[in-house]
């Protein structure tokens, strides 16, 4: 039994020494046979990946994203995350966020904003083509921004909407309910992407969930279903055709496994780098680490209206307890960084060095037990069953036991989260990483509106008056000082309420090949391949 | 034979229909909306509810149930809540990748766990069986994620002679078939090693050393054909099991298969697609175990006589006799 035992152990640390034993990775260069036939498929092509020996611009590049998106309809996908990467491939809107952040016209050739802010006439850029090699009209744009308002997915882009007119074959009028600084950016998201009109018409309304029609730069030539999306360069894309060709995006779930794939050549990009796996990509002189702020924050949240953090005290004794640079160094290993402010650290109008409470362990349980609780509380806590969440509240919970909050952690799945942190807010205490997919502070802001309460994404079920009058103000206030003084007093009313409790805000962690150029850190995953290009 | 074969087939209606009710009931339970899952957070209470009445949802359990299962018969397992296509149409897209995977694997470990079981069994105690015996202890006490990442590690990353993650071609079925077949393979060893031993302790086989017959030919012609029942039976079923949960290995080699597919509707509450997709698992489980009966008789004629109604004697075959 002895001897099995001991043989047993040797084989395991056999295999894993073997699989830890380093050899140096052999540059794709050395891998490569031969070029890939003439007659080979795309796919075929695309797989031969780095063992071909196409010229570099001709290379097929290979983006790796976690998730396959069930509709490539962007007027009816919600959320965040990689259904939008695969978009910003094949449409565009009227505007584009560029790398910097800043708002540039895009298929709008030039705009008007009403003084009152209360409409926007937009000169429809001429010369654009969808992928059927159609022309762009003044009618798609009418049709496309119409329809977008009539699906409701997105009514945090589209709601401040009311009508689109067509004026001439090359003009529109965007007529707003209200008086809507941010609409620039709302036209920039992927809810306002501009489809054919011929095309849904002719093909019906769910064609674009599987066969897009678009104006952007790729056009998409098969979707293997569970596995990738294919694409190749639009020729008449209005900007130039892209350097590379060939492009697929394909669907790795396990990060480990991407990184590996990334090691070995199988993909050239890949979003969601694990922590864990940083170290091996900085040290690997074949890949390269492109990191930066995510516009997604951590944040404690409490349910403000009912239970026990009802309780302004104990949201406080919540705050006085939370060691930030602990939970950034231990739950995320240092790859975030620590956010006070609850609005996102990439918003021109977050504040730096924004001052919260210190730590105060003893004031904590004071207040603890001034609530009513001067033997401490038990609280569950509902967590999103992944490491972005476990961790923070592993160490959320240990952070609060000593001043008598004890969390029971709930771990769950994401749609059962969902349910019951943000659409129904019947939770007491959770931890979520807010996510926003356009850059104005209002998408931050209005998730504390009090009319967004039950449903409407204010998972805080926070009613203030000061904060909502602060963020109304704030939609009529066009960027500059005002508009900041407006959002820092914003910030500090939910500092003072203790309606959340910022923790850091998290990175976007990127790795790609180091003959890849062109690759930079979104913080809103406007990510294009079109930017990229082969080092020669 | 068909009959029997006829027989089993209908058998498996009520099986079906029992799993995709279980399954309507259980998604029911499951917290979640899915009219809110598809639109999102910023949806309006109102266009949830519309959504909510266009999908049917408002009705009652049973009817929606009925709805579905009137559907079904006539060959519309339903579209999916999440991507609006016809739910057959992905199963049948995601199917072969997971049928690929399955019976790789199975053969992997048929082809080899096979013959070390026997070997294992006739030379008991030797080297070779404590090696196969330790070896299979190590192959199912451990997640198939770990071996297939270490695997893919020494394989793909260090060694370079196969891909990482994908399903296009043979070489990218290599390593997950050798992943998912770790269980299997270390179950027919001991299956296999167990089955043998018995066997070659019955007094038939004596009887046959006895009579002079190679050591070969008694194990080879006597003792296997006794012994490859349980052996089958184990990949029969194994068959019908990885079909089903494949979902890891799926998941760490990226092969879009029907396991991920099933999970990611679970998780996204698209009910017609998971009562679908586990009702043509259990189809599939239910075929498979049929053909492993059916082999049976091949393997042991005395079962076919349970099967087959004996032929009718004629009065001059009596007579003859």
């Amino acid at each position: 039994m002895k001897k099995a035992i001991s043989l047993a152990l040797a084989l395991c640390l056999l295999l894993t020494l073997c699989a830890c034993g380093s050899e140096a990775p052999k540059a794709p260069e050395e891998e490569k046979d031969s070029a890939p036939a003439e007659n080979e498929s795309v796919l075929d092509t695309l797989d031969s990946g780095t063992e071909g020996e196409a010229a570099s611009d001709q290379k097929p590049l290979r983006f790796r994203l976690k998730t396959e998106p069930n509709t490539l309809d962007p007027h009816k996908t919600s959320g965040t995350g990689d259904p939008q990467v695969i978009q910003y491939q094949m449409y565009e809107s009227l505007f584009r966020e560029e790398k910097d952040g800043t708002i540039v016209p895009a298929l709008a050739e030039s705009y008007e904003l009403a003084e009152d802010s209360t409409f926007i006439v937009i000169h429809v850029r001429q010369g654009v083509f969808f992928h059927n090699d159609t022309p762009m009209t003044a009618d798609d744009v009418v049709f496309s921004l119409n329809r977008a308002i009539e699906t409701g997915y997105n009514n945090a882009y589209v709601g401040a909407i009311d009508n689109v007119e067509k004026v001439d074959d090359s003009t529109i009028k965007i007529n707003l309910k209200y008086a809507y600084a941010p609409i620039i950016t709302c036209l920039s998201t992927l809810s306002t992407a501009i489809v054919s009109k011929d095309y849904v018409e002719t093909n019906g309304d769910d064609i674009l969930t599987r066969s897009p029609m678009g104006t952007g730069p790729y056009k998409l030539e098969d979707w293997v279903s569970g596995d990738r999306l294919v694409f190749k360069a639009y020729p008449k894309y209005w900007r130039g055709e892209a350097q590379i060709k060939d492009a697929s995006i394909i669907f790795i779930s396990d990060n480990t496994a991407a990184a590996i794939s990334l090691e070995t050549g199988d993909i050239d990009v890949m979003t969601n780098l694990s922590t864990a796996d940083i170290p091996t990509i900085k040290e690997n002189p074949e890949l390269q680490f492109v990191t930066g702020p995510a516009a997604s924050q951590l944040l404690v949240t409490f349910n403000n209206a009912s239970g026990v953090f009802a309780d302004a005290r104990m949201r406080e004794a919540v705050y006085l307890c939370i060691d930030r640079q602990a939970i950034v160094d231990v739950a995320a290993d240092g790859y975030g960084v620590v956010q006070t402010a609850p609005l996102d650290s990439v918003l021109v109008e977050c504040p730096k060095d924004f001052e919260v409470p210190e730590m105060n362990v003893e004031r904590a349980k004071e207040l603890v037990a001034e609530a009513g609780y001067p033997e401490g509380i038990t609280i569950s806590m509902p967590t999103i069953d992944n490491g972005t969440y476990s961790k923070p509240a592993t160490l959320l919970k240990e952070q609060l036991a000593p001043c008598g909050i004890n969390i029971d952690i709930q771990l769950m799945e994401r749609a059962a989260w969902d349910d019951m942190v943000i659409y129904n807010t019947n939770y007491e205490l959770a931890i979520w990483a807010l996510p926003i997919t356009a850059l104005d502070s209002d998408f931050c802001a209005s998730k504390f509106l009090g009319a967004n309460c039950g449903g409407g994404g204010n998972f805080s079920n926070c009613s203030i008056e000061e904060i909502d009058e602060l963020i109304l103000r704030g939609r009529f206030l066009p960027l500059g000082p005002e508009r900041t003084e407006n959002y820092l007093k914003f910030c500090e009313a939910i500092r003072d309420n203790f309606v959340v409790c910022p923790i850091y805000t998290n990175m976007r962690n990127n790795a790609a090949s180091a003959h890849l150029g062109g690759v930079y850190p979104s913080a809103t995953l406007h990510m294009y391949m079109y930017d990229y290009y082969w080092i020669q | 034979m068909f009959k029997y074969i006829l027989k089993r087939l209908v058998m498996l209606i009520p099986i079906i229909l029992g799993i995709s009710f279980l399954i309507f009931f259980v998604m029911s339970l499951s917290p979640g909306d899915p009219a809110r899952i598809i639109l999102g957070e910023y949806a309006t209470q109102e266009d949830v509810e519309a959504l909510r009445e266009e999908m049917g949802l408002n009705d009652s359990l049973i009817v929606q149930y009925a709805r579905y299962i009137f559907k079904a018969i006539r060959g519309d397992l339903g579209t999916s809540y999440q991507t609006g296509q016809p739910v057959i149409r992905e199963i049948l897209e995601r199917f072969p990748f997971t049928f690929k995977l399955a019976i790789g694997a199975v053969m992997i470990a048929v082809v080899l766990g096979i013959p070390i079981g026997i070997i294992s069994a006739v030379k008991q105690y030797s080297w070779i069986d404590n090696l196969s015996m330790v070896v299979s202890m190590i192959l199912t006490s451990m997640p198939g994620f770990w071996y297939g990442l270490m695997l893919m590690i020494i394989f793909a990353l260090n060694l370079r002679w196969f891909p990482s993650t994908g399903a296009s071609s043979f070489k990218h079925y290599v390593l997950p078939c050798i992943t998912l077949s770790c269980n299997t393979f270390a179950l027919m060893i001991r299956t296999t090693r167990s089955t043998m031993l018995e066997e070659i302790r019955q007094d038939y086989v004596r009887t046959a050393k006895a009579k002079g017959a190679r050591a070969m030919r008694v194990i080879a012609k006597h003792s296997l054909r006794n012994a490859l029942l349980p052996v089958i039976t184990v990949a029969g079923m194994q068959f019908g099991i990885l079909l089903g949960g494949a979902v890891v290995i799926e998941s760490v080699f990226s092969i879009p298969g029907l396991g991920t597919y099933v999970v990611n509707a679970v998780k996204l509450k698209d009910t017609p697609s998971v009562t679908a997709a586990i009702m043509f698992i259990g189809v599939i489980g239910g075929v498979v175990n049929l053909i492993v009966d059916v082999l049976y008789t091949y393997i042991d004629p005395r079962l076919k006589s349970r099967y087959v109604k004996p032929k009718a004697v004629s009065r001059s075959e009596k007579e003859a006799a």
